[in-house]
């Protein structure tokens, strides 16, 4: 693991979708800065390993960003793997000659799943993670999911299966930033205590500050050896790297900025 | 070929029991519904087969991730649970990424009679029919059921296999894959070579619309043609030209009306034809009193439906 690579890498990823964002008007900034520390820790540390030979999905290990907003924050990252193109990603937010839209789907390069709606990704996971098991293949699922998904019915349905199976090659991350779209869930519909929920529904559990790299690699590395299927815990901040979104409700979608105020963020994703 | 009472789902069931054999990459889920013939498959495939509870929302997801590393995923339940209750499943997973997951949905209609309205099942074709990428397939008797099995396999994407609950006799022992191809079949042709009545049905229902043209003198049965649609989406193509030589069309369907076969067919027809759709009342249907009688009290008995025949023949 080199820190200094992911910061810089986390950094540039920031700053590549903050601009198509603007560009674009549109899409969930919030959500897709909060798990940007640790797609860059999976796609540049080893967790994910590419394979080049399958073109159609030149990936070995599998993503799935079920919080399905947010998907697009892979983007940056798929485009300097080489998987995306670059008339993809050039041209995209200025005509229509590109596969990418706002929402993943599976017709994009590197992208496994289409998510949006919230409460599937951890079932397409674990049927992947099934199948793989079958074949002997070792590939590697990592779910991220959101605090909003711990409401939806179909993830507890999903986690009683991935338990019952005992899939140790799926890791869900999930990613706690406090914030739906009304306000903090603890003063909407408290989700209560959701280590001992995880626990109880046989998945092995870790926690660590979802922006700290160090903690992020070291947690997944010892996650990985667990007999079980497994959850960490991360807790990050919605919009995090760029300060007008940091914290802010309002920021889960796209906000209208003025030129001198992108700047500004560009300013601040430079240093 | 004899003719005996078997049921729809063992008939489809045993057709792809003898397919997983030769075919490791295709998966059998079941949610809590069983069968004779799943029996087989569970206990002669097991590596092939899993219970996934009674959660058929996740059922739908799982054969999702099954089928995103290229497997066949045939997932089975109760026909409203596996329709109605993940019909979101069904659009995000397997419509959206245009997946090759099979759901068998068994009871259609009324047909769990004296279950109550929970476990009819009068809606699922108007809601499903409106997800794109899928087919959507209805059987009247066990061998179309049979012959359904064997189309799945012809090729990849989320597919809806309706299926009827109850044993019955099949319709018709001359029929072949190329019918199931076509998407149709005429059961009952007409003598006239245009005008007359088309009855166009799916499912069991189709029985009554027979009894009823039999039971109507030769004034009237000689104009009658009676088509069994098999897949209603897509749409069969050539089925459209052959409803534009009738003046009128009668459906017969065991759905509430609202998008169901009626509105199938208006969107289908080339010309302004007479229509009149048969199908159950707008209503939750509470009454115990047995899947034919409900029939009968709900807008389809046989009285009912000679009546429309000889009021469109006129």
């Amino acid at each position: 693991m080199n820190i200094n690579l992911l910061k810089n890498k986390a950094n540039e990823m920031r700053r590549k979708l903050f601009k198509k964002c603007y560009l674009l008007k549109e899409g969930h900034p919030g959500s897709a800065m909060s798990i940007m520390d640790v797609l860059v820790v999976l796609y540049y540390s080893g967790f994910v390993r590419l394979n080049k030979k399958n073109k159609k999905h030149p990936l070995k290990d599998d993503i799935i960003v079920s919080k399905g907003h947010a998907t697009f924050a892979q983007y940056p990252i798929l485009h300097d793997l080489n998987i995306i193109s670059s008339k993809d990603w050039n041209n995209w937010g200025i005509n229509n000659k590109t596969n990418l839209r706002i929402f993943g789907n599976n017709s994009i390069p590197g992208i496994k799943a289409a998510t949006g709606s919230l409460g599937h990704g951890i079932g397409f996971g674990t049927g992947i993670a099934f199948s793989a098991k079958k074949n002997k293949n070792d590939k590697k699922i990592f779910i991220i999911i959101s605090e909003g998904e711990l409401y939806e019915g179909s993830t507890w349905e999903s986690l009683l299966l991935l338990s019952s199976l005992k899939l140790d090659n799926l890791y869900i991350i999930l990613d706690i930033n406090n914030n739906i779209i009304l306000g903090n869930p603890k003063k909407c519909l408290d989700l209560g205590n959701i280590e001992a929920k995880l626990k109880s529904f046989g998945i092995k559990t870790a926690k660590c500050n979802g922006h700290d790299f160090v903690q992020i690699y070291k947690n997944l590395k010892k996650l990985q050896i667990s007999k079980k299927p497994t959850c960490l815990m991360t807790y990050t901040i919605k919009g995090k790297g760029i300060k007008i979104m940091e914290n802010k409700p309002n920021w889960h979608y796209w906000n209208n900025i003025s030129e001198k105020t992108y700047n500004e963020v560009l300013e601040q994703l430079n240093n | 070929m004899v003719n005996k009472i078997l049921f729809q789902r063992d008939e489809f069931i045993e057709e792809i029991y003898k397919l997983a054999k030769k075919n490791k990459k295709i998966f059998f889920l079941s949610a809590d519904f069983g069968a004779p013939a799943l029996d087989n498959f569970r206990f002669n495939l097991k590596s092939q087969f899993l219970h996934l509870g009674i959660c058929e929302q996740n059922m739908v997801d799982f054969a999702a991730g099954l089928s995103l590393e290229g497997n066949k995923t045939y997932i089975y339940a109760m026909a409203p649970f596996l329709s109605l209750r993940c019909i979101e499943q069904h659009k995000t997973a397997s419509c959206l990424m245009n997946l090759d997951v099979c759901s068998i949905i068994t009871g259609i209609g009324l047909s769990y009679a004296n279950s109550g309205p929970t476990h009819y099942s009068t809606e699922d074709f108007a809601c499903l029919r409106t997800l794109p990428n899928c087919e959507i397939y209805t059987a009247s008797d066990p061998l179309v059921a049979k012959l359904i099995a064997k189309q799945t396999t012809l090729n990849n994407g989320p597919k809806f296999i309706r299926l009827d609950r109850s044993p019955g006799l099949n319709l018709s022992t001359k029929l072949n894959l190329s019918q199931i191809k076509y998407g149709y079949r005429i059961l009952k042709k007409s003598k006239l070579k245009t005008g007359g009545v088309c009855i166009v049905s799916h499912g069991t229902i189709i029985s009554r619309a027979i009894e009823a043209v039999n039971d109507l003198s030769k004034k009237y049965e000689s104009k009658i043609t009676i088509i069994d649609l098999i897949r209603s989406k897509p749409f069969p193509e050539k089925l459209k030209k052959e409803l534009s030589k009738y003046k009128s069309i009668l459906t017969l369907d065991e759905q509430t009306l609202s998008g169901s076969l009626g509105s199938l067919i208006y969107e289908n027809i080339y010309k302004n034809q007479q229509i009149k759709n048969l199908s159950l009342p707008d209503k939750f249907i509470y009454e115990n009193i047995g899947r034919s009688k409900l029939l009968d009290i709900n807008g389809l008995s046989i009285k009912k439906i000679k009546k429309a025949i000889i009021e469109l023949t006129k």
